[in-house]
């Protein structure tokens, strides 16, 4: 009753203060710097531009501003001298605590103030795109806990010293760490700027909610524990900080609590349940550039090549809600080797086995718990000796994010209105041959809001009740990828074969009022005229389909062609000035369903020839069809010129012996950009001057015989090699030399 | 003389606002120097007078920060109090305001040395190199010109009112940022110009344009140092 009193008096005097008020309209200017100055997620999207930034500012730049209130407060009765009266009349402890509180309560004031200041500011900015629960959410996660957290670190710090200057040091060494270049990809450290690389407008943001939601819970715990520490050592009867701390260690629930905060915060850190654990490789290390493709056609290789996996059947129940899988996965094998074997399953992080039988029987399996990259961990299970076995996996989990993706957080997503699930978070998966007629099937639950688009055959509903749909899915590869949202079904008219493209309904208003239909349609035109139509029909159509915004860049992956929602926004699709970076990036990845899904680009000897190149050159060439000489020249091979001149003229490449000095993280950018420059661009130059030695009418007779015929050296894929020999060519004439270099008007020499 | 400006110095640099923006500024040097700057700039290497123009064009606005700073101690209330007993002594006011420069400006100096120092031991520890020529003549283009121009307003500002110098402290910071073509720190010229030069590795230097805006920066300072002693001499005199 005495400390609610206390409290009361408390906060009427901070409410009547004019330096509270002035912190408050500090820290309610603050999110307009996330207009402008501070702009830590991707203003690709309105969302991210409109809603994520400023929050994140208000968020940042409040916390200073209450870290500085807090401090002035704390420090109030030391500077007015009336430290020992104070005491006299109350314990510290409670007035400590009191304080704190009742800052606490005028954050949360502050931040209502700020919710109703600035929602109708993103409403007004985000139009009929607004929602309501994503701008609550947005706010709840991202600024309220971060001023919570500025006020208990400041009145800890300022417990634990005793200076506002070495607390308000302290504090903003902490805030600089947090956003610093060591915490830029680890989203659990980053305690003042939460991890958000873009907001989807299409679909939601549960990735980033969830992750925000467990940083915050971690950081208030240390927050808390640290203040309730600094609580032990609030000085007392005149004594400095050792004898305080001891006169306050008789009450012995201030250390437990402490202990108990500080040992939750600590099961957390371990138990962090969001990325994986894998050690990161080099390789997998770098920006993440648009264009990517996810096709590797060739056969996995497998250590058993006695053992055929005949076909496969799972059963999956996704909740969406709280992201969690529960799968039930049946795989029919057929065992030539008649002998009991150990043979590897590779399930995806996060997923748990509940129980393992073959032809009805418990089967023994060891789990090392490690996880590799590339989002794998595999545990080993042991066959029977029976040679046809049936085996029945139930496992269950949250998926988790790879640890290389962890700045970028692409991966498998699964929220309550969209779903994006790849191979093996749908089921674990057997390292073994595929026998001749594979079959891969299964059923899905999912929330009945949610349209599936499964990777082979087209998905149907089998069943459904009033807040689910059982989805049936087959495809003839070992490959899955469901994609789920609120989508828009679209047939595209005028293609050469069944093709649909499905949009987010959020969309739906502008897509048909723009020509949406055309772009991809003639896409699809010219590249099935040039090099052939694809294997197609009604019952294994095309799927071209939008994305969240959260992967960025897109990708094209069996019957799949996918992009970022970024790619279809309507200055985008409408301004031919944003060239080669922005729309063409939808025919990009449509052409990869020529050149990466349907015919397969490797060269053993020189990495550079990939599907990357040609599909560049393709769209070079269907973009010199479709505008003018002029804008390719501007778009495309002005770009080539620039970057291979980049690469040329860059210091540490010209001085191979100074890259030795580099330290690892740095040679692995420079290895980035090599990668980027030599597949986007030197080799489309390279195709260029093929097709200038050949002729244009002869280059596309050259390609369609390619894709028709596949390479003669290493079939199916088609080599480098091949493509000389087609064009009748050597590799020397296709050496970017001086004379080519500046026919095109790029320079050689710099 | 030398113990009014060791203690004016003393009253700047034995500071906590001091420490701390020793410290912020130690910290940004180091991340943009491992940053931006290890991998070179504009093809040149990351110890080429270019890029070293370029790394401390990023600093300059935190160290211009300081220098308002230190300027914005003359304006204080403090300082205005004790201002009628330091008019008393006898000592020249003139002398006394130009010892207080003097002081600012070696603080100023003083805390420039702070990234200087970190890109010294970033180039001793990756690349075994020592400070060279091209260097001493990209920390000359880049900080002296910046500095006095901005000594030159903050003196001037700080006499029609210090809330000004705290707006400059704001503008200096957000200068880049803006779309002006206002090249204060250099950081276009310096992070542009090596390209157009068509040379792989070209020598540190500054066409006769660059060089007339730089001196025409410093000569705009001095004049504004004039300008805000004359006005402080006039108030004085009313």
């Amino acid at each position: 009753m005495v400390f609610l009193h206390i409290l009361f008096v408390e906060l009427k005097r901070l409410l009547i203060s004019k330096g509270t008020w002035l912190v408050m309209a500090c820290t309610l200017c603050m999110p307009l710097l996330g207009y402008s100055f501070y702009t830590p997620a991707s203003t690709a999207t309105s969302f991210s531009a409109q809603m994520a930034n400023p929050i994140l500012a208000g968020g940042l730049g409040g916390a200073f501003c209450f870290s500085v209130f807090t401090l002035l407060e704390y420090d109030r009765v030391n500077k007015y001298q009336c430290e020992a009266l104070m005491d006299s009349i109350i314990s510290p402890l409670i007035i400590s605590f009191a304080k704190c509180l009742s800052i606490l309560l005028t954050a949360f004031l502050t931040w209502l103030a700020a919710l109703c200041l600035y929602m109708p500011i993103m409403k007004a900015a985000l139009g009929t795109a607004f929602i309501l629960s994503e701008t609550l959410l947005a706010f709840s996660l991202m600024m309220l806990p971060t001023l919570w957290m500025g006020v208990l670190a400041s009145a800890a710090f300022y417990q634990l010293f005793r200076r506002i200057d070495l607390s308000f040091i302290s504090f903003t060494a902490l805030a600089l760490f947090s956003m610093s270049k060591w915490c830029s990809d680890l989203y659990l450290i980053r305690w003042i700027n939460p991890l958000v690389t873009v907001f989807s407008n299409d679909f939601n943001n549960t990735l980033f909610y969830r992750l925000a939601a467990y940083s915050r819970l971690l950081w208030l715990l240390i927050f808390s524990a640290f203040y309730v520490f600094s609580l032990i050592c609030i000085r007392n009867h005149g004594l400095g900080i050792i004898g305080s701390f001891r006169i306050h260690l008789r009450k012995v629930y201030l250390p437990l609590l402490a202990c108990l905060l500080a040992m939750g915060s600590v099961w957390l850190v371990v138990s962090e349940p969001y990325i994986d654990k894998a050690a990161l490789v080099q390789e997998d290390e770098g920006p993440i550039s648009s264009g990517m493709v996810y096709s590797v056609p060739a056969d996995d290789e497998t250590d058993y090549p006695n053992i055929d996996l005949l076909n496969q059947y799972v059963w999956l129940t996704v909740n969406a809600q709280k992201g969690y899988v529960d799968g039930n996965a049946r795989y029919q094998l057929n065992n030539k080797t008649h002998e009991s074997q150990w043979v590897t399953m590779i399930l995806l992080p996060g997923y748990t086995i509940n129980t393992i039988t073959a032809n009805s029987k418990a089967i023994e399996y060891a789990d090392p718990g490690l996880d590799q990259e590339n989002s794998q961990h595999p545990i080993r299970i042991q066959l029977p000796a029976d040679e046809w076995i049936e085996l029945e996996v139930n496992y269950t989990g949250y998926p988790k994010v790879a640890n290389a993706a962890r700045s970028t957080l692409i991966g498998n997503e699964i929220s309550a209105d969209y779903l994006f699930m790849n191979s093996l978070s749908i089921l674990p998966k057997l390292s073994l041959n595929e026998a001749e007629n594979f079959i891969n099937e299964g059923e899905v639950v999912l929330p009945a809001n949610l349209e599936l688009i499964s990777l082979g055959n087209e998905a149907a509903v089998v069943s459904e009740n009033a807040s689910t749909k059982t989805w049936r899915f087959a495809n003839t590869s070992s490959k899955l990828r469901f994609i789920a949202g609120d989508y828009v079904k679209l047939a595209v008219k005028d293609s050469p074969f069944p093709v649909y493209f499905y949009y987010s309904r959020r969309h739906q208003q502008e897509f048909e009022a723009m020509d949406i239909d055309k772009v991809l349609s003639d896409t699809l035109n010219y590249c099935a005229k040039q090099f052939g139509l694809l294997p197609y029909s009604e019952d294994y159509p095309l799927n071209i389909i939008m994305i969240s915004a959260h992967f960025m860049g897109g990708g094209a992956n069996g019957n799949f062609s996918f992009m970022g929602e970024t790619y279809f926004s309507k200055e985008n699709l409408s301004n031919p000035s944003k060239g080669a970076s922005a729309a063409e990036v939808i025919a990009h990845e449509i052409i990869h369903q020529w050149w990466g899904v349907h015919s397969y680009l490797m060269d053993m000897e020189n990495t550079d020839w990939s599907s990357e190149g040609l599909t560049v050159y393709t769209t070079y060439r269907m973009m010199k069809e479709k505008y003018n000489e002029a804008y390719v020249k501007q778009f495309y091979i002005d770009q080539w010129l620039n970057s291979l001149a980049a690469l040329r003229n860059n210091y540490f490449l010209r001085n191979p012996d100074m890259q030795s000095m580099l330290p690892d993280k740095y040679l692995l950018n420079l290895q980035q950009l090599v990668f980027d420059a030599t597949i986007y661009n030197k080799m489309p130059l390279q195709i260029l001057k093929a097709e200038q030695l050949i002729g244009e009418a002869k280059m596309d007779e050259v390609l369609a015989d390619l894709f028709e015929n596949g390479g003669t050296e290493m079939p199916p894929y088609v080599t480098w090699q091949d493509f000389l020999d087609a064009c009748n060519l050597s590799e020397e004439e296709l050496t970017l030399d001086q004379a080519f270099i500046e026919s095109l008007g790029g320079e050689f020499n710099v | 003389m030398f113990k009014i400006y060791y203690y004016e110095l003393r009253r700047l640099l034995v500071n906590k606002f001091f420490l701390c923006l020793l410290l912020i500024t130690g910290f940004y040097s180091y991340q943009t120097m491992s940053g931006e700057i290890i991998l070179g700039i504009a093809d040149t290497a990351p110890f080429s007078g270019w890029s070293y123009g370029v790394y401390l064009a990023k600093v300059l606005p935190l160290l211009l920060v300081s220098l308002l700073f230190f300027i914005s101690f003359l304006y204080s209330r403090k300082e205005l109090q004790v201002k009628v007993l330091t008019q008393a002594a006898p000592f020249s006011v003139s002398a006394y305001r130009l010892i207080k420069t003097f002081a600012i400006t070696s603080a100023f100096v003083l805390i420039s040395l702070v990234p200087i120092a970190i890109s010294n031991w970033f180039y001793a520890a990756y690349f075994h190199l020592g400070p060279s020529l091209e260097q001493a003549a990209a920390c000359l283009y880049t900080l002296v010109p910046a500095a006095v121009f901005i000594l030159g307003l903050g003196l001037l500002l700080g006499r029609l009112h210090p809330l000004l110098i705290y707006a400059c402290m704001a503008a200096a910071l957000v200068l880049d940022a803006l779309p002006i073509s206002f090249d204060l720190y250099g950081l276009r010229f310096l992070s542009t110009y090596p390209l157009t030069l068509k040379l792989l590795d070209p020598l540190f230097q500054i066409p006769l344009d660059q060089l007339i805006q730089r001196l025409l920066l410093i000569g705009a300072g001095l004049l504004m140092i004039l300008a805000a002693s004359r006005l402080k001499n006039s108030a004085a005199a009313q």
